[in-house]
């Protein structure tokens, strides 16, 4: 565990890493991560592109899962439970560890049906609720109001920073049903300033 | 110098390519004049007299058209599942690299060895005898390659984006390929496999020995029943009809409307494109 916080002592912690190692085939790209990250904050990952802050982010969904070759070493806890555990239900994971891409990455469908997407797979099929999903989740994204008159517009013609704010609503949509803490936890990456934001 | 290369080169590309047209167009030429005359309702319509010297071509159209149908109805699902499992499931590994390259193979071999494959596997061993069942597997497995390479090609050209986003958002595997994967390549995978299909609806050798009948006066009435079928009727009509010679018409208008189907099919594809291409772009 990490030995020196610049925590308070009594100050919870939603993600700790011990000591974690990350390969891309042959190739190292994270060295002895070991971080303690306090749960209701925003925490920031700053630092140079390409020195590993979005494969970190990755690692915590483990999104890194989907690339052939690449090995995690190491302990990732989330909520004191650790991630790489044998046994873990990565898709229960991921739904609860919301993540937005640096590019983003809107479905070439309605914005609707890509704010709906998240809680459609995850069975909610009522319209009233989805409906009420989609604008609570939009608003939350700070995009509401230039889009609630084209919900059924394809979501491609918007502008870039519509589109990644959208993405924000689409991975926030997912969120209401997972356990308290979880809704707090939502890591994007910003193109300004360049660093990656927990 | 460098300009004059240019040029020379320019006017060489397109030469050739004008040449490809001028070969389409006399086909096309040739057979329309020479077939239109004997295009009428009753042509199509009605079922040949004399051994086809007579009469119209309606049980060969009928019979290549269920032999499409059914080839499409074999060929597509196991096609496009194969290619889901080539592109989205299965690792790199030797014995996929040795999967692909039976594959590529198998789309290198001529089509009488499949007439040859299909006689041997499901006319005899399977026991379905000459019948469109026998006949319609034989055409599917010809197909088999071009429509997994198509719908392979098709599958991967999804954007990495849209899979990353649909697994952050809690999706599993297959939900993200029925949801963010399919809908998108769809437009791809159809249009490859009706291209395959209307070049299998052409071929003769496959069904030669597997279905097609010499003269069938009849329609069928079930799938193991034997039909007539365009690409047959006209080889039958233009090489071994003893009238061969005073029949001309008789071949032109097979030809012209075995082509006409084909052309309808790959408008069908184009059709099905457009509309997928208008509903999803990126």
């Amino acid at each position: 565990m990490v030995e020196h916080s610049i925590y308070p002592k009594d100050m919870e912690m939603v993600i700790t890493t011990n000591q974690v190692n990350f390969y891309y085939g042959p190739t190292q790209a994270l060295f002895d991560i070991s971080l303690l990250i306090p749960a209701k904050q925003v925490t920031a990952l700053i630092g140079p592109s390409g020195c590993g802050k979005s494969t970190f982010l990755r690692c915590l969904n483990r999104m890194n899962d989907t690339i052939p070759l690449s090995r995690v070493i190491g302990n990732i806890f989330i909520n004191q439970k650790n991630i790489y555990a044998p046994g873990t239900d990565v898709v229960e994971l991921r739904k609860e560890v919301g993540m937005v891409f640096q590019k983003s990455n809107p479905f070439p469908k309605s914005i609707f049906d890509n704010v709906a997407y998240g809680p459609r797979i995850h069975g909610e099929k009522n319209h009233t609720r989805l409906t009420e999903i989609v604008e609570q989740s939009l608003r939350q994204a700070a995009i509401w109001d230039e889009v609630k008159d084209r919900l059924h517009a394809n979501a491609m013609g918007l502008s870039g920073g519509q589109q990644q704010r959208l993405c924000i609503a689409r991975a926030l949509a997912v969120g209401p049903k997972s356990c308290s803490w979880t809704s707090r936890l939502r890591p994007w990456t910003q193109n300004q300033p360049r660093g990656s934001k927990i | 110098m460098n300009n004059t290369a240019d040029k020379f080169i320019l006017l060489f590309l397109r030469l050739i390519t004008y040449a490809i047209v001028v070969v389409i167009g006399y086909i096309l030429f040739d057979i329309i004049k020479n077939g239109i005359s004997a295009l009428n309702w009753q042509f199509v319509s009605s079922f040949p007299r004399r051994s086809g010297a007579e009469g119209g071509i309606f049980p060969a159209i009928i019979g290549t058209f269920y032999l499409v149908v059914g080839t499409i109805a074999v060929s597509l699902p196991l096609g496009i599942g194969g290619a889901i499992y080539l592109a989205e499931y299965a690792d790199q590994g030797k014995f996929n690299s040795l999967v692909r390259l039976a594959i590529i193979t198998l789309a290198g071999v001529p089509s009488i060895v499949f007439g040859l494959f299909g006689l041997g596997v499901f006319v005899l061993f399977c026991g379905f005898g000459p019948s469109i069942l026998a006949g319609s597997l034989t055409l599917a497995c010809m197909v088999l390659p071009t429509i997994i390479v198509a719908s392979e090609e098709s599958l991967r050209a999804v954007p990495k984006g849209f899979r990353d986003a649909s697994l952050a958002l809690g999706a599993t595997k297959w939900e993200m390929i029925r949801t963010n994967i399919l809908p998108y390549s769809m437009s791809g995978m159809i249009t490859g496999s009706i291209l395959g299909i209307g070049r299998a609806a052409g071929e003769t050798a496959p069904i030669l020995l597997t279905v097609a009948a010499f003269y069938l006066p009849r329609l069928p009435k079930s799938v193991f029943d034997q039909v007539m079928a365009l690409p047959y009727h006209l080889y039958i009509l233009a090489t071994q009809h003893p009238e061969a010679d005073r029949i001309r018409h008789m071949q032109y208008g097979t030809a012209l409307i075995l082509l006409l189907l084909v052309l309808g099919l790959s408008l069908g594809a184009i059709l099905i494109r457009t509309h997928f291409r208008k509903k999803f772009r990126w």
